[in-house]
């Protein structure tokens, strides 16, 4: 409960700090908007400029993109541990796939696949994934030798180690590696959706900005990112503080 | 030189079993082990002792099948390699339970693995054994919730559930007090009086091998057994037993020749911590 009071004091503080300086005209006001203003955009966004289907239609890519990338990188990580040699490839390729930002595919995807939703969900899981790899890799190699022996000793096969021990055993670092997932899910999309414009299927938050920056409507930004904040704070107090408390809070591994 | 019921076929024989850890590329490997035979059957209860770093518990990790080795290990005539449901070891480390899974849980979880999907068969089991070790009130519990005794006691119902050919044992009392290490001797001792085991039980401990064992290995360096010999005190032994004394005498100094140390003063009374 006090660190909730701490968290809304500095929240109040940083509102009063802006509109402080948003009176003392400390920047223009064309691109400093009162609280006030944005307010105004959020509700105008919602009601008029069609925010709210953008931000589902954004939150449905998003969806599909870390369903595949969660998938896909519990997949490999596990493969990882069972084989050697899909470690080993597996590793390197991590290594040079996490250095390329998505936005720096963007243009190959557009002339090799065209601008549709598989390219941007392609953006997303490329954005996700690797991180996400490592994480867990890192976790999977950070599981005390104990358990392993434990679990041979059981008499586990290599996929049930996967399963009965090493995930549940690094499950604190794959709730890190999902967290960076979905974080990282955001900044792929958004990219996408600020060079992409529309697709025929729809268009998300990232248009959305973009069209305001081109009206000048810093107002109108700062409501969307707005949503993209609430949106993160949703899922990291329901979904991942929830998980938490039911697994390694539970468990004694995280205090 | 140990007893041996009639005609009884071992369970365990270790033949020429050596160990050798090479410290870095090339460098000079050393042998943590040379050419140990041991043999044992069914329902003993060797307790091995030997100073830090003699390979007590390089060869209980051989027998285990976690280490890779030169020599055999037979099971019941069956040589292993790799571990098996067969060995069941209790580590010294107290985090050895599953952190996930609840007490029950942690001692259904291998029978589960074996076969048994029984729900209700899976209680009855874990139920029983967490009886025996007297902490079924503990059965919903996860393991940071208990001690460190708990939680060495809850490792051993885990093995006990399995049924193994033999159960082998790593110092498991070694980082408890001592009212919980008498406590667990204790227990300990009257499950193998009451069941069907037979463990291999690593100490540094002259006074726990001589409550518990019924056969008492001296080890030295390289895994040499210099000494085996049969414990014929009554068990429960105490240290007012007849015979105690000079038992604890003979292993005290077969201990101090095995460490290459010069043997220090030993206390008059009571045990001697070679920790």
């Amino acid at each position: 409960m006090k660190s909730l009071r701490n968290q809304i004091i500095f929240l109040a503080l940083v509102l009063v700090a802006w509109q402080v300086a948003y009176q003392m005209e400390v920047f223009p006001k064309l691109m400093f908007p009162s609280i006030g203003d944005v307010l105004h955009s959020l509700v105008k966004g919602f009601s008029e400029d069609g925010l709210g289907g953008m931000t589902l239609y954004s939150l449905s890519l998003i969806a599909r993109g870390l369903a595949i990338g969660i998938v896909l990188a519990f997949l490999l990580s596990g493969l990882s541990i069972i084989s050697k040699t899909v470690y080993s490839i597996y590793n390197m390729l991590v290594s040079m796939c996490d250095l390329i930002p998505g936005v720096a595919l963007i243009p190959l995807a557009i002339l090799w696949m065209g601008i549709g939703e598989g390219t941007i969900i392609l953006i997303v899981v490329h954005s996700i994934l690797w991180p996400m790899s490592r994480s867990i890799m890192d976790g999977f190699h950070a599981v005390p030798r104990i358990y392993i022996e434990s679990g041979q000793n059981m008499g586990l096969n290599r996929v049930s180690m996967v399963t009965g021990i090493y995930i549940p055993a690094a499950f604190s670092y794959i709730l890190s590696g999902i967290r960076t997932g979905w974080a990282r899910a955001w900044r792929g999309l958004i990219s996408a959706e600020m060079i992409f414009g529309t697709t025929s299927a729809g268009a998300g938050i990232g248009w959305f900005i973009f069209m305001r920056r081109t009206y000048v409507d810093i107002a109108g930004v700062f409501a969307a990112l707005l949503v993209i904040i609430a949106i993160g704070i949703v899922v990291e107090y329901g979904f991942f503080s929830m998980i938490e408390r039911m697994t390694i809070r539970k468990w004694g591994v995280s205090r | 030189m140990t007893e041996r019921t009639g005609g009884q076929d071992p369970v365990l024989e270790v033949k020429s079993l050596t160990k050798t850890f090479s410290n870095g590329n090339g460098a000079e490997a050393s042998e943590i082990l040379q050419g140990v035979n041991f043999t044992m059957y069914p329902r003993e209860f060797v307790c091995i002792l030997g100073p830090s770093g003699c390979g007590k518990t390089t060869f209980l990790r051989c027998i285990g099948g976690f280490e890779s080795f030169e020599g055999e290990v037979l099971v019941d005539g069956k040589q292993v390699s790799a571990p098996g449901v067969d060995r069941i070891m209790v580590f010294q480390d107290f985090n050895q339970l599953l952190p996930w899974k609840s007490v029950e849980k942690n001692v259904q979880y291998p029978l589960r693995i074996q076969g048994i999907k029984d729900r209700r068969e899976l209680q009855s089991i874990s139920d029983q054994y967490l009886k025996k070790v007297e902490l079924y009130p503990y059965r919903k519990f996860y393991p940071h919730q208990l001690s460190g005794g708990m939680k060495q006691r809850v490792a051993i119902a885990k093995a006990l559930a399995m049924r193994p050919r033999i159960i082998l044992m790593d110092e498991p009392f070694a980082s408890l007090d001592a009212i919980s290490r008498n406590k667990l001797q204790a227990e300990l001792l009257q499950i193998h009086q009451r069941e069907d085991i037979t463990v291999i039980f690593i100490t540094h401990n002259i006074q726990e091998a001589i409550c518990l064992g019924t056969r008492i290995l001296v080890m030295s360096k390289q895994g040499d057994i210099k000494m085996d010999v049969p414990n014929r005190l009554q068990k429960p032994v105490t240290p007012a037993s007849e015979g105690y004394g000079q038992m604890w005498d003979m292993f005290n100094r077969a201990l101090n020749e095995a460490t290459d140390a010069p043997s220090e003063e030993t206390i008059s009374s009571g045990e001697r911590h070679t920790k």
